[in-house]
């Protein structure tokens, strides 16, 4: 029996939208480089008593989005509360679409590995606000090692639109052509400036292997689901998913089993 | 008669005219503050200093021939979690004891602007959640009336402010009951207005979805005065209502109950064993008071709203109030207490921050919405609501306004939470906030005996309905005549000790 490995890869795309200010206060989006805690407000510091107000042109950037991703636009706007605790998340919920996004059920065509074109399905679009960042008192900045922790807020509270994909990308290189067809879109469209390397446009890869007999098709095994972060560019992304599936396929070859997790991909050791 | 005596509308008209100085009614009420504070502790910030600046400031405007506005020189408690700058905003909480906000709440503006004196921060149950200002982590409030009891809650320092004659009005927050059963308690006016009536930009967030900012007074007109300038609509708050808002002037210059329908509720009766002989007299002094002024007394049936109302408000509350106190986690503001981790901080930070009731309220709301409760629970609860919500807009069909006690009883003894009674306080108040319709509780008398406790009838209206209600009010004043000042007990220990 021969068996082949069909990788089955979904992406979650946060794209910043080219909005003046945040999407519930009225702070500048102009936060890149500018000194700590200088972009905040009430509002996206969460004191309390101060209220979200809704920034239309980032609900008018998300609706743009949606209708050329064939989304179907929903009439009204519902949003919801996700809880969690983190010092970067200033009143202890996102606010997010959960239960009803404002776009969903939506199409984008790309140019396929063998150069057919590929319907990938697009499972929704949804407008959130973004996290501040924590900056480490260690050398390299990270957690381990560090005295100090600092909390920056001035990302708090951008808006963002989450673009999520069905799992019907099959290869690094599909997934590469998809991400970049995104930023392509909302670039075009002027939704988004689409930098990767600044953050405003950051990609989530879900990444599973199936095993399959190559003669029947009959489906053997599948992997666990890793979700991989931390790509900073288009390159970042072919490589970590190209390391990721190796990863599945050794494990599903030798048997071993793998658990479902996130992954943070290493550019310089290129590892997840 | 005394300043401190003079309704708002009084207060204002002789500021206005130069009659008296908006210095001499706050100099007034100021005595009557700390005339009282030591047996009432309805206070737990004074801002004299603040307010004295403010009266100069009216003052000169009057000198100067220009109109201060509709409030001119009129004092106005705020309950210690409606955002003032220049003084902390407690929520009568550990957590936020030293923070002081650095904006007014959009009503304070909005009354600043009218003229209005800010004397100080009134008592309250920590979080605006407790039915008797005993769950404040400061002191606990007494009721003027009688010193042994609670003035109500969660706005019993606001109540009891007013019936004391700190001031002619106070601002509380009504998410349940807390801004009528306290009017209840104290025998004075309290109105929770229709949800998106009124502004709730800086005011500490209990449950958004019922919360609303509601005055306390002494007199229908006051009640009026003040209601017409802090419902201006308000861009800042995403949820209050734009547009234009009736005269509620007028609905009580020339009130009227000929042609009202007045319904009392049918499904209550089987629980009238529950509420006090002297409540159920209250009530049916106010029916007939109705009939007498050309009203007709209807009934209408809410069996829903009796049945499921409690456990409704109970799980949806709790649910947003553990929400709404996530953000109190050490990181940017209030106590804040040092860990050798993030979690550390956070756990000795809510540990010693919040008291026992806000720890029980946030459990229960975080239960409800884990995993397979929140179905169970929270979804549940909000498809309830909304039966509820069905239920009256059928029942206004066929009525103006539905009377119903405000509260099961009068003033309990302070240290009982009432006891098995009071577990009825919320099913009596707690439907309009679920339905966000606008509710006023009035005094309707005092029971016997030696020490006399105020009794209060509670008015529901259809959404928007707040003129309806003013009207009724003010139309059975003429007969019952607006709420006294109670008078202070003789001064105890700490009052001497001042
Ligand atoms: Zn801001």
């Amino acid at each position: 029996m021969t068996v082949r490995y069909v990788p089955v890869i979904g992406l979650e795309i946060h794209v910043q939208l080219a909005t003046e200010s945040k999407l519930f206060c009225r702070c500048s989006a102009d936060y890149f480089g500018k000194a700590p805690n200088a972009h905040i407000c009430p509002g996206c510091m969460g004191l309390p008593g101060a209220m979200p107000i809704l920034n239309g042109r980032a609900a008018e950037l998300a609706v743009r989005a949606g209708i050329a991703l064939s989304c179907k636009i929903r009439d009204r706007l519902y949003f919801d509360r996700k809880h969690y605790f983190y010092a970067d998340l200033s009143k202890a919920y996102q606010i997010s679409q959960d239960g009803r996004p404002v776009a969903e059920g939506g199409l984008l065509k790309i140019r396929s590995d063998d150069g057919t074109l590929k319907p990938v399905r697009i499972t929704r679009l949804h407008l959130e606000e973004d996290a501040g960042k924590l900056v480490h008192s260690a050398a390299d900045g990270r957690l381990e090692g560090a005295e100090n922790s600092y909390a920056d807020y001035n990302r708090g509270g951008m808006a963002l639109a989450e673009i999520v994909s069905e799992p019907d990308l099959s290869s690094p290189g599909e997934a590469r052509e998809y991400a970049a067809r995104i930023r392509q879109l909302v670039r075009y469209l002027a939704v988004s400036d689409g930098d990767m390397e600044k953050g405003s446009l950051r990609v989530d890869a879900n990444v599973s292997v199936k095993q399959v007999d190559a003669d029947t098709g009959e489906v053997l095994a599948w992997s666990a689901r890793a979700e991989v972060k931390n790509m900073n560019s288009l390159r970042a992304l072919e490589r970590a998913l190209e390391y990721e599936i190796r990863r599945h396929r050794e494990a599903l070859a030798s048997g071993e089993r793998l658990e479902r997790e996130t992954r943070h991909w290493n550019e310089a050791e290129g590892v997840t | 008669m005394q300043l401190y005596e003079l309704s708002a509308t009084e207060m204002a008209r002789g500021v206005r005219a130069g009659e008296f100085s908006a210095s001499e009614v706050l100099e007034s009420c100021l005595g009557r503050i700390e005339e009282g504070e030591g047996a009432l502790a309805a206070m737990i910030t004074v801002t004299a200093g603040k307010a004295r600046e403010e009266a100069a400031l009216v003052d000169g405007m009057v000198a100067r021939g220009e109109d201060p506005g509709p409030l001119a020189g009129v004092p106005i408690i705020l309950k210690d979690n409606i955002c003032m700058r220049g003084a902390p905003v407690t929520c009568a909480s550990k957590m936020l004891e030293n923070w002081v906000p650095p904006y007014d709440a959009a009503v304070v503006e909005m009354a600043a602007a009218s003229g209005a004196l800010f004397p100080g921060k009134a008592n309250m149950d920590e979080f605006a959640m407790g039915n008797s200002g005993e769950f404040s982590v400061f002191t606990h409030p007494s009721n003027p009336w009688d010193t042994d009891r609670a003035p109500g809650g969660s706005s019993g320092g606001c109540a009891a402010a007013v019936a004391a004659g700190y001031a002619p009005l106070a601002l509380g927050t009504d998410t349940g009951g807390s801004v009528r059963q306290p009017a209840s308690f104290c025998g004075i006016y309290g109105l929770k207005p229709t949800w998106g009536l009124a502004s709730r930009r800086g005011v500490v967030p209990l449950a958004p979805t019922m919360d609303q900012v509601g005055p306390f007074a002494r007199t229908a007109e006051d009640l009026a005065l003040i209601l017409s300038i802090i419902s201006a609509p308000d861009g800042g708050d995403g949820t209050c209502r734009p547009g234009q808002r009736p005269d509620y002037g007028a609905a009580v210059a020339t009130p009227s109950l000929k042609g009202k329908r007045v319904a009392a509720i049918r499904d209550l009766e089987g629980l009238s064993s529950l509420l006090d002989d002297a409540v159920l007299e209250g009530l049916s002094k106010f029916l007939d008071l109705c009939r007498g002024g050309g009203a007709e007394i209807v009934d209408v049936s809410l069996p829903v709203t009796v049945e499921f109302g409690p456990p409704c408000y109970h799980v949806l509350s709790r649910a947003e109030a553990a929400s709404s106190l996530a953000r109190y986690d050490g990181v940017r503001y209030g106590l804040s207490k040092r860990g050798e981790s993030l979690s550390e901080l956070y756990t000795l930070t809510r540990g010693e921050g919040f008291g026992p009731e806000s720890k029980r309220r946030v459990l229960m709301g975080t239960w409800v919405m884990s995993g397979a409760n929140f179905d169970e629970y929270y979804t549940a609860a909000a498809k309830t609501r909304t039966l509820i919500a069905r239920e009256f807009d059928e029942a206004f069909k066929g009525c103006d306004i539905i009377a119903l006690p405000t509260a099961p009883g009068p003033a309990f003894i302070k240290g009982t939470q009432g006891g098995e009674r009071m577990r009825m306080a919320n099913l009596l108040t707690l439907p309009p906030n679920l339905a966000g319709l606008p509710a006023l509780s009035m005094n309707m008398g005092f029971t016997g005996g030696d020490k006399p406790l105020p009794v209060g009838v509670q008015l529901i209206a259809s959404r928007w309905g707040e003129a309806e209600l003013l009207n009724a009010a003010a139309a059975v004043e003429k007969s019952v005549g607006g709420a006294t000042v109670a008078s202070l007990p003789a001064r105890g220990k700490e009052g001497e000790a001042r």
